[in-house]
């Protein structure tokens, strides 16, 4: 049983394990935060369950993974699961925990955080099915297990084996549990027993697990209000079976006959998703008082939820929902004198009365539910045939199931059809979609919008409306950009058009622009086939960045911005220059530029860069002897920066410049005391030197920016240079990125159209000329917005890679790509993600379309400010689980609402605008009327978490007494009351408490690295060392990781790690024997140990059991093993062997191993590798030493 | 048993090499860990995997070397063992704790062989 939830904590004491805290949000969100946390685990110090029911947006999830980390403090060996509704929201947790340990866990002593590696202890597990969960519980019990739901429902397919409706055994379900790796003893009697169906066999596969796997201490389970079923289906009894909760049943006894359940934690911001008695159903998972107090009067009912709940409202800045929000119509009036609009309002009132007559002729459609008919969001029946499969129209709808009105509206469709022959006119729902994308299009500062939808079709008819809006107001801006009359004098008179009025058109121009003749290019009739697309996109932005089969226009200027091409150099930062300005002049002295170039670039760094030119052909010139240019610019910029170190040894911005720039490009690079050149480009560093590329003109422009602020970092301390450079490099790298991706590559398109070509100077300075004048507004206001939220933006592009890599280095750049300006999410969970962090990020997509797969779980809160609720949904909880999605704490309206010092706020964007689009007077807006009334009924209900009502049917019959912009006025005028309905304070603990939560002893980063640092140079002492490493390890910038050791070695330095190499192998010399020493930590142990590794080469077999026989037999006392990695390198397949040894480092620092002890280590160690390579060249012909380019 | 008192026994030569007994997370197992005194005061500690494995089991062996800190290793007739040094610097409680660690190891290691093969 776990030490944990033993005793009770006080806030202060969880305040000093872990912190809330975020740069730019106030205190008092930290604090509510820290309260949370405590008051949760202190209720689950008195009782099996607990539920975080706080209002959406207010970190629920950090909250709960405090939770999750006080655990682990109390008690290391815990066992920790989450059950979260699906995979996107599985992939949220997993990237949250992460940043959690990193940011939020202050005490780093080995239970929680590794001191030295600054990692959680606990890694990630994400299962993707019961079996994985299964089979890693039992590897290794330590980690922080992440399930979703629907593994609950099907643990019986995951085995692959069994299948509903067939009947096995419990002995074929043992050996199928067997062949995953799962083994389970199950008894003779037992094997015979025969189950019948789904249920059945799902229930016994988590009986037999349940057998296998360890119990659990905490279970954390994500919008928990998916647990209100009572015990009937597969998923419940498979929980209950495998995990050990309560089984659904009133019977008074169950305590004594079951065990007691593990801890749970129900989280939900709507935990009563039809009614109140849906929470103690959750409860009742691990209690079963929730369900003896269900009948009670209100009064005993919430004084047990007192005991059991915490829910609060959410208040940014200090402004409640009810000062921030506003819920607004959006209406499409019917306008029947409206000449321009009369067969629009002749088609509209056509279906509305053939809707009306359908609906109703039918007894049984007398009902229909809100949000559930194809009309509500457009004319075009949806295309249900989808290879040979029925399916339904909306979603979440059950399977083959179409909306009351499809039928209709395919009929409409086709008779239009036959007697126009035109398309049908659109939705003007749609039209109002229309508008705004217009609007926002044509701002200076574009302002996003997310948009839900009910009907699947409605995605795709969506974005691609709002991509066609775009190409239209692109096309006007670039003509007016460019001008008629340059555009008539390149095309000719035979496009004599005066602007662009298609994409087609907009080809041609960019076909000449760009180099190609125009007389080979075929204009294309406008078409609507692009329409059929299933992705939406721009075809103005497609025609300058598409990749297809044929060249497209684009694609020669997309390739010449590639890394080795002509156009590279744009924004390839000059960091001569940059330093020039960077140092302070009393530093430099000298006058020019010139001057400083002659001092940086002398002879010395000239001659040892042609030389290195020479050595490294096949890494800096291709077959045909071209440059690889992004490589030999790297490369001369590196010997600036180490000249510059040895010139200003003290000047950290160049010493730090030199560290991000190798992280970045990998190379390690030193001048030559004697060079021996070979000079190649005999101009080429003087024209290097003279370049200004974008980075260098951007920082002279209007310094009001905050954008050209970070360029020139003017404010920055000596101590803040690493981070602002590192910072200053993430900013520039997402900026180039985004150039190349989103509208910003039409002010590329118009300056090279400007400058007359490719040549990179020009372009760099009409590029910054666009950015910077008026043209640029749109761009300029993404770009502050980016340097605002950088670092929020960092967290959610950046987590998903190797945790050794610092956050700048890992970010996955290809989130980025395929930039359109509206984007859609309806199904699959494999592109859903990129959507996110786009959306998030203030560049394109603006818009995004989704159905209610984004409705939970999902954060778009950081750039949007705007919701748009086209499909409506038939629950006031659902639409609170819509909104919640912008409605968060760091969202863009809180940011908003931190600059305003008033009592109110003021200005749309300190607004978060919920808003309804509806047809006026029909029963499109009937339906609206009908949610919002309930709304307004149940608002103080839903604050308290209460209730969030059954789902509303709409009778057809019915009229709504008040209009639903009646309706959104009271709702905007609505106060809330204040009150928190379940508080924190009677779960937090007052005095002091026992001193578990203390940090543990264990040796500190600085005292380890000290004590290495002290070993290695007394050991330098012993063994005859010709390169001190020492110093080497002192001056590693990373030095918790790898660090080089031992003689006559070379280093190479990749990905931030310390490879030792002896140059002499290649010549077949002498050598003598490496060693690598380096740190690690056994998160089993909870102990750092120094191991200590002598690599002997490659071998194209396995390691031969002789040698493995040698090793123990010949060094039989001390602990060396044969390390062999197999594979390592993909073309050879050879196995990389080494020997090694491993020296533990307790807690306790007297206990560490001593000089002497290091030393006979170290010495047991070269000898019998030595021996054993020896052995091994003697064994094989194919066994070759490590080469310096294989150990690269 | 009191691991701390039997190292302390075995520390001054007061007892042949011991073998600890150390409960199993699988149903009805345990694992047994023997204890030397190695050389200048220290201790090695040394579980038994498994008593017959083939040679297919060595990139295991060699991913659980690289994983944790024991020495892994296969003998000639097959049988698997894990052991662990117990320096002589560090405290009884530091080498009992190493004891219970290796236990643990050994037993997680034994259900990856398990895992591994075709019957067991």
């Amino acid at each position: 049983m776990t030490e944990a939830f033993d005793n009770p904590l006080t806030a202060r004491q969880v305040g000093r394990v872990l912190n809330f805290r975020s740069p730019g949000i106030e205190e008092a969100i930290a604090r509510e935060q820290r309260l949370g946390t405590t008051a949760i685990y202190n209720i689950l110090c008195r009782r099996h369950v607990a539920y975080l029911a706080d209002e959406v947006g207010m970190g629920k999830t950090y909250q709960a993974l405090g939770v999750a980390a006080l655990t682990w403090l109390m008690d290391p060996s815990a066992k920790i699961l989450i059950i979260t509704p699906r995979k996107a929201v599985q992939q949220k947790w997993h990237r949250d925990y992460r940043n959690f340990v990193s940011t939020n866990v202050t005490l780093a002593d080995n239970r929680l955080k590794e001191p030295l590696l600054d990692r959680a202890v606990h890694p990630r597990c994400f299962c993707s099915n019961l079996i994985e969960l299964g089979q890693e519980v039992c590897r290794d019990p330590s980690q922080l297990f992440m399930t979703r739901f629907s593994s609950y429902s099907w643990v019986a397919r995951s085995l692959g084996v069994l299948d509903s409706g067939e009947v096995s055994t419990g002995g074929e379900v043992a050996e199928a549990l067997h062949d995953n790796g799962l083994f389970v003893d199950v008894r003779d009697g037992a094997r015979d027993a025969i189950f019948h169906g789904s249920t059945e066999q799902n229930v016994e596969v988590a009986r037999q697990m349940a057998k296998l796997i360890p119990e659990f201490d905490l279970v954390i389970v994500d919008e928990a209000q998916k647990l209100r079923n009572k015990g009937g289906n597969i998923r419940t009894q498979v929980l209950n079976t495998l995990l050990g909760f309560y089984p659904w049943t009133e019977a008074r006894d169950i305590e004594a006959e079951y065990g007691a359940p593990p801890r749970l934690l129900l989280l939900s911001a709507t935990p009563a998703h039809g009614s109140e008695d849906d929470i103690y159903t959750q409860l009742s998972y691990a209690s079963k008082e929730a369900l003896r107090v269900k009948d009670r009067p209100w009064e005993d009912r919430q004084a047990y939820l007192d005991q059991v709940m915490v829910r609060r409202l959410r208040k940014l800045a200090g402004f409640s929902k009810y000062d921030y929000r506003r819920e607004n119509p959006v209406v499409w009036e019917r306008d029947t004198n409206s000449p321009e609009r009369v067969v629009d309002e002749l088609f509209l009132a056509y279906v509305q009365r053939e809707l009306q007559s359908e609906l109703e002729r039918d007894d049984t459609t007398t009902q229909v539910e809100v949000g559930f008919l194809e009309s509500f969001e457009s004319y075009e029946p949806s295309e249900l045939e989808t290879d040979g499969d029925e399916r339904s129209t909306h979603y979440e709808a059950e399977d083959d199931t179409v909306a009351p009105d499809h039928r209709v509206l395919a009929g409409i469709a086709e008779d239009f059809a036959q007697a126009t022959g035109d398309d049908l006119p659109p939705h003007p729902k749609q039209r109002l979609v229309d508008q705004a994308a217009r609007a926002s299009f044509e701002a200076d500062e574009p302002e996003k919008l997310l948009i839900f939808v009910r009907r699947l079709a409605s995605v795709r008819e969506l974005t691609h409306r709002i991509c066609r809006v775009y190409d239209d107001v692109a096309l006007r801006r670039l003509s007016n950009q460019i001008g008629p009359e340059r555009i008539r004098s390149r095309v000719g008179p035979a496009y004599d058009f005066e602007r662009f009025e298609t994409p087609e058109q907009f080809r041609v121009y960019a076909e000449v622009v760009l180099g190609t003749d125009a007389k080979d290019v075929e204009v294309e009739a406008a078409t609507s086939g692009g329409d059929d697309e299933l992705v939406a996109e721009s075809r103005v932005l497609s025609t300058l960045r598409h990749q297809t089969d044929q060249i497209s226009p684009g694609e020669k200027l997309l390739r010449r911005l590639g890394p080795d091409e002509s156009l590279a150099p744009v924004f390839e930062e000059n960091l001569v220059r940059f330093l020039f300005r960077q140092l302070d002049d009393e530093r430099v002295q000298v006058e020019s530029y010139e001057a400083f170039c002659e001092r940086v670039c002398d002879d010395r760094v000239r001659e040892t860069f042609h030389q290195l030119l020479s050595e490294g052909r096949d890494y800096f010139f291709d077959g045909d002897g071209g440059g690889r240019f992004t490589r030999i610019r790297a490369l001369l910029n590196e010997l600036v920066l180490v000249r510059c170190e040895e010139l200003w040894p003290d000047a950290r911005v160049a010493t730090e410049l030199l560290r991000i720039h190798r992280d970045i490009h990998g190379a390690k690079h030193e001048l030559a005391d004697d060079p021996n050149p070979d000079e190649r480009f005999p101009d080429y560093i003087d024209g290097f030197l003279e370049h200004r590329s974008f980075w260098d003109l951007a920082r002279e422009r209007d310094e009001d920016l905050e954008f050209v602020q970070l360029l020139r970092g003017h404010s920055v301390s000596d101590a803040e240079v690493g981070e602002w450079l590192e910072y200053r490099e993430f900013i520039k790298r997402i900026f180039e990125k985004n150039v190349r991706v989103s509208e910003a590559v039409l002010h590329f398109f118009v300056a090279y159209d400007r400058a007359g070509g490719a040549q990179p100077q020009r372009l760099a300075e009409e590029f910054a000329d666009i950015l910077f004048g008026p043209e640029g507004r749109r761009t300029r206001y993404r770009i502050e917005e980016l340097v605002e939220q950088g670092p929020a933006l960092q967290k959610l592009a950046g987590g998903q890679l190797d945790d050794d890599q610092p956050l700048y280095a890992e970010t996955r750049w290809s989130d980025f790509d395929r930039q359109q300006p509206a984007l859609g999410a309806m199904g699959g969970t494999s592109s859903r993600y990129p959507v996110i962090v786009k959306f998030n990020a203030p560049f394109f997509p603006d818009f995004v379309v989704a159905t209610d797969v984004f409705r939970e779980g999902v954060d778009l809160h950081m750039s949007c400010n705007r919701v748009w609720h086209f499909g409506m949904v038939s629950n006031p909880g659902d639409i609170e689980q819509r909104s919640g999605r912008i409605d968060r704490y760091f969202s863009k309206v809180h940011r908003e609402l931190q600059e305003q010092p008033g009592s109110e706020p003021t200005g749309s964007d300190s607004h978060l605008h919920i808003e309804y689009p509806y047809l006026a007077r029909t029963i499109d807006e009937e339906q609206v009327a009908r949610v919002l009334e309930r709304k307004l009924e149940v608002q103080p209900l839903m604050d308290q978490g209460l209730s969030v009502t059954e789902e509303i049917r709409l009778n057809l019959q019915d009229r709504a007494e008040t209009t639903a912009r009646e309706l959104l006025r009271e709702l905007s005028d609505l106060t809330g009351d204040d009150t928190t309905p379940f508080p924190v304070e009677p779960h937090l603990e007052r005095g002091t408490r026992s001193g578990a939560l203390e940090p543990r002893p264990h040796p500190d980063s600085g005292q380890l690295l000290d004590w290495m640092a002290s070993k290695l140079a007394e050991l330098e002492g012993r063994v005859p060392l010709t390169q001190s490493i020492a110093k080497e390890f002192r001056e590693a910038s990373e030095p918790d990781r790898a660090f080089p050791a031992l003689t006559n070695l070379a280093v190479v330095r990749r990905k931030g790690r310390s490879h030792l190499v002896d140059p002499k192998t290649e010549a077949g010399e002498f050598r003598e024997q490496p060693v690598q020493f380096s740190l690690g930590f056994s998160a089993e142990l909870r102990m750092h140990y120094l191991r200590l590794s002598s690599p002997m080469g490659d071998h194209a077999e396995p390691v031969p059991t002789v040698l493995q026989r040698t090793l123990h037999d010949a060094y039989a006392d001390a602990p060396l093993r044969l390390h062999h990695n197999p594979g390592v390198s993909a073309q050879r397949r050879h196995w990389r062997i080494a020997v090694a040894t491993d020296l533990l480092l307790p807690a306790d620092v007297a206990e560490w191993p001593t000089l002497d002890r290091l030393h006979s280590r170290l010495t047991q160690l070269a000898e019998a590798a030595d021996d054993l390579e020896w052995r091994l060249r003697e064994m094989s012909q194919l066994r070759q030493d490590l080469t310096y380019e294989e150990v690269r | 048993m009191n691991i701390k008192e039997e190292l302390t026994k075995l520390n001054e030569g007061r007892a042949e090499p011991l073998e600890v007994v150390v409960e199993s997370v699988l149903p009805g197992r345990e694992q047994v860990v023997r204890i030397e005194a190695g050389p200048a005061g220290g201790f090695a500690a040394r579980s038994l995997i498994s008593d017959d494995v083939g040679e297919g089991v060595r990139e295991d062996i060699a991913t659980w070397n690289q994983q944790y800190p024991l020495v892994c290793f296969r003998l000639a007739d097959g049988r698997l063992h894990a052991s662990l040094e117990l320096p002589r610097e560090a405290s009884l409680e530091t080498k009992a704790e190493l004891v219970r660690y290796l236990a643990r190891l050994a037993d997680r290691l034994e259900y990856d062989v398990r895992k591994g093969r075709d019957s067991f």
